[in-house]
């Protein structure tokens, strides 16, 4: 692929994530990787070398999408094990896409799993803020509402169109009160909050999450006027890298306000230190974050001892020319 | 032709400005109207008599039609279900595309269709890494084609339907033929020359990567926030019981101008949308610019000076009916490519009227000449339809900058090509007719 093309694929996911979260986007992504095997006119020869085009540069996505990387590194594991030789098109595509699918039914369990798991932390009477509210986070309120019958109220911090329709459609379908601000003006309403529930895109090795704009003012303020903070995610958002190697996109941009010029740098996401997230609510449960995170298994390469999170595992000869990004 | 003079130049300096886009059309020609009305060439009433009201009727009813429509998003879901059928499939988005274009093109005015369709098929080209220009270009020459088809598609057919009293039934008649050969041929044309570049893309799992979300993209922008179902159902409702209105037009002795704007109001009425929001989206200044067209025009045939211009130049050819027939049609092509082919048309409307008293042409083929060369000549340049004229505005503001010389390269062949299908029709149909 050419630059061009990487930017623009880039482009597309973190539009899309800022859109749809990175729930829906990670099995966004999966499906298209279904649709693209579908579609593909190639010989049995071509099809890893197109493979491994494609995954690796998903693989360098910026941010990088780390629930997609492991769930890639589950499929690959699959591919090294099942694809044989002397299969044909037909079956290659019959065993990757299966296994895809495998993989999305992985993740939206692990999701059913962590909205399970965050039931019991909406009260009766409770002000929930939520920030960038993720697929995990809206089914939490509707369950609490549907299934408990717990009565609560919900602050909306409001920060794309598109986002905030998702989710006020979602809270007026389940009948739950709701209020919609901009996110700078939650200091008009902090007093009454209980609670803050976010998501994350990653949970980083250097304990910290990276998250959407916006959320490290948000969480700061709920800190200050000691709102609990949540954070609910399952394991395949953890990551075996550090924040600074998360590939966040940083622009750099000419401006101008009346005669001033200046060049402004922006950043994709937010980063906010576990240490102010009060409840880390996964798929084994709430974990804390001193120490005892649990992320998927590490691979460890047998003869450099190097951990490969975003490169391919490389068992047999299944995708043999596939280097360590 | 006493006092001729003054009408003549202040025509020819509201076609330069026009032409020249010195100043605003609608403006232009208002302007002129204005000159005219304070020296006392005309008088208000006089002037006011002189507008066609049937036309600016239909215009007003269809925009106000299409502007709900518009805004209850069924467009939008038009274009990201053809997105979607696409698959990323370079040659099917040509093609779905174009004959979505065509289509709407017929029934709606080619600005409204291309303001649908060109920001879906720029991202859409964009994001699989193609050139969007020849995309960009394609639906703006096609809308062109789709819009001559009919009675409201195009602003020339709405001009000579009304003015000549032409049903859409007529139009549709008399027109589908010629349109549906030339839609086909110039698809085929833009297809052959530039075929590397709509080369299939099923041989990279990576660029149908990106096509898969590309669409995603495109369906969560251009669908999830805009769709009003009620007003959808409503709006298409109306829009299908005008089109019935104007095919039974015969029977109920409706004239299209009539049924679009009661059409109109009807939905205005049972759709509650904020009427006053809902009316500024009606292209007031293009109403005014037809209207003061009409005024200058008008002037200019009760001068005498339209009759002496059929004389010394259309009448002179001779009663040829054949050679009549492809002066119209090719005069037609060529002046519409390089002048705005609205006032061009009100200005040929009483020359062929002038020609077929002088010599009688059945079955209104020197109107179908002049309604096919006025439309298809619009694409020689990218000056000679508002549709071409908008379709490189938005290319433009989404960066893909096309020049004039890159829109004639395509547009001057297609008009070549459409403006010899439809010699052949016409002659055909004249031999048929003789």
């Amino acid at each position: 692929m050419n630059k061009d093309s990487k930017t623009s694929m880039y482009k597309l996911i973190r539009d899309l994530s800022d859109v749809q979260g990175i729930a829906r986007m990670t099995v966004l992504c999966l499906n298209a990787f279904i649709e693209s095997i579908r579609q593909l006119k190639c010989t049995r020869e071509q099809f890893d070398s197109l493979y491994k085009e494609l995954a690796h540069t998903v693989r360098k996505a910026e941010p990088n999408i780390i629930p997609l990387m492991h769930l890639l590194e589950y499929f690959e594991q699959d591919m090294a094990r099942e694809l044989k030789p002397e299969m044909d098109m037909t079956a290659v595509r019959e065993v990757t896409i299966k296994s895809i699918e495998q993989r999305i039914a992985q993740f939206k369990r692990n999701a059913a799993t962590v909205t399970q798991n965050g039931l019991s932390y909406v009260e009766n009477n409770d002000v929930i803020i939520v920030h960038s509210a993720s697929t995990v986070v809206t089914n939490i309120l509707i369950q609490a509402k549907e299934k408990l019958g717990r009565n609560f109220k919900v602050i909306i911090l409001d920060l794309s169109p598109e986002r905030t329709r998702q989710t006020v459609q979602a809270l007026r379908d389940a009948d739950i009160e709701y209020l919609v601000t901009p996110d700078h003006n939650l200091s008009h309403h902090i007093e009454g909050a209980t609670k803050i529930f976010v998501g994350a895109m990653t949970i980083t090795k250097d304990q910290k999450i990276v998250a959407p704009v916006g959320t490290a003012g948000t969480v700061s303020i709920c800190r200050l006027h000691d709102v609990k903070v949540h954070l609910f995610a399952n394991t395949l958002h953890f990551s075996h890298r550090d924040s600074t190697e998360q590939n966040i996109f940083k622009v750099k941009e000419d401006a101008q306000i009346g005669m001033v010029d200046f060049s402004m740098t922006t950043h994709s996401h937010d980063l906010v230190s576990l240490r102010f997230i009060d409840h880390i609510v996964t798929e084994i449960g709430e974990v804390c974050a001193e120490g005892n995170l649990i992320a998927p298994p590490v691979r460890v390469r047998p003869s450099t001892g190097v951990e490969e999170e975003d490169s391919v595992f490389v068992p047999h000869n299944a995708f043999p020319e596939m280097s360590p990004a | 032709m006493d006092g001729v003079l003054v009408p003549i130049l202040v025509f020819l300096a509201v076609y330069a400005a026009i032409t020249f886009e010195l100043i605003n059309k609608a403006v232009a020609a208002l302007l002129g109207v204005m000159v005219l009305l304070i020296i006392h060439i005309v008088s208000e009433h006089e002037a006011v008599a002189l507008i066609d009201f049937e036309t600016i009727m239909l215009l007003l009813g269809m925009m106000s039609i299409v502007a709900i429509l518009r805004k209850s998003g069924v467009f939008s879901i038009l274009s990201v279900k053809i997105a979607a059928m696409t698959k990323g499939n370079p040659l099917k988005i040509l093609i779905l595309f174009s004959i979505v274009t065509a289509v709407l093109s017929a029934f709606l005015d080619n600005v409204t269709t291309v303001l649908i369709i060109i920001p879906i098929i720029i991202e859409l080209a964009k994001g699989m890494g193609l050139d969007p220009k020849i995309y960009v270009i394609s639906q703006a020459v096609i809308s062109n084609i789709g819009g001559t088809a009919t009675l409201i598609g195009d602003p020339p057919n709405i001009i000579i339907g009304s003015k000549v009293g032409l049903t859409f039934n007529q139009f549709v008649g008399n027109l589908t033929i010629p349109v549906v050969i030339s839609f086909v041929v110039a698809l085929a044309y833009i297809w052959f020359t530039n075929r590397d570049k709509f080369k299939p893309i099923d041989t990279s799992m990576a660029k149908l990567f990106n096509i898969q979300l590309l669409l995603e993209k495109i369906h969560s922008e251009f669908v999830n926030t805009r769709i009003d179902k009620k007003l959808m159902v409503k709006g298409l409702a109306c829009l299908g019981i005008a089109i019935l209105l104007f095919v039974t037009q015969t029977i109920t002795k409706m004239s299209p101008g009539v049924v679009a704007v009661f059409i109109a109001m009807i939905l205005f009425v049972i759709s509650g949308v904020d009427v006053e929001h809902m009316l500024e989206e009606v292209e007031w200044s293009t109403l005014l610019f037809f209207a003061g067209l009409f005024i200058l025009v008008g002037v200019l045939e009760h001068k005498g000076v339209i009759d002496w211009v059929a004389h010394k130049v259309f009448l002179r050819i001779g009663d040829n009916p054949y050679v009549m027939v492809l002066t119209v049609l090719w005069v037609s092509g060529i002046v519409s490519g390089f002048l705005d082919n609205i006032p061009f048309t009100i200005t040929m409307i009483p020359i062929v009227e002038l020609m077929l008293e002088a010599t009688p042409i059945p079955n209104n083929i020197l109107w179908w000449a002049l309604s096919l060369g006025a439309c298809f000549g619009g694409n020689l340049t990218m000056i000679g339809a508002s549709a071409n004229i908008v379709s490189v505005g938005i290319a433009k503001q989404s960066k893909v900058d096309i020049s004039f010389l890159e829109f004639m390269k395509v547009g001057a062949a297609v008009t070549f090509i459409t403006l010899i299908i439809s010699s052949i029709f016409l002659t055909f149909f004249l031999w048929v007719s003789l």
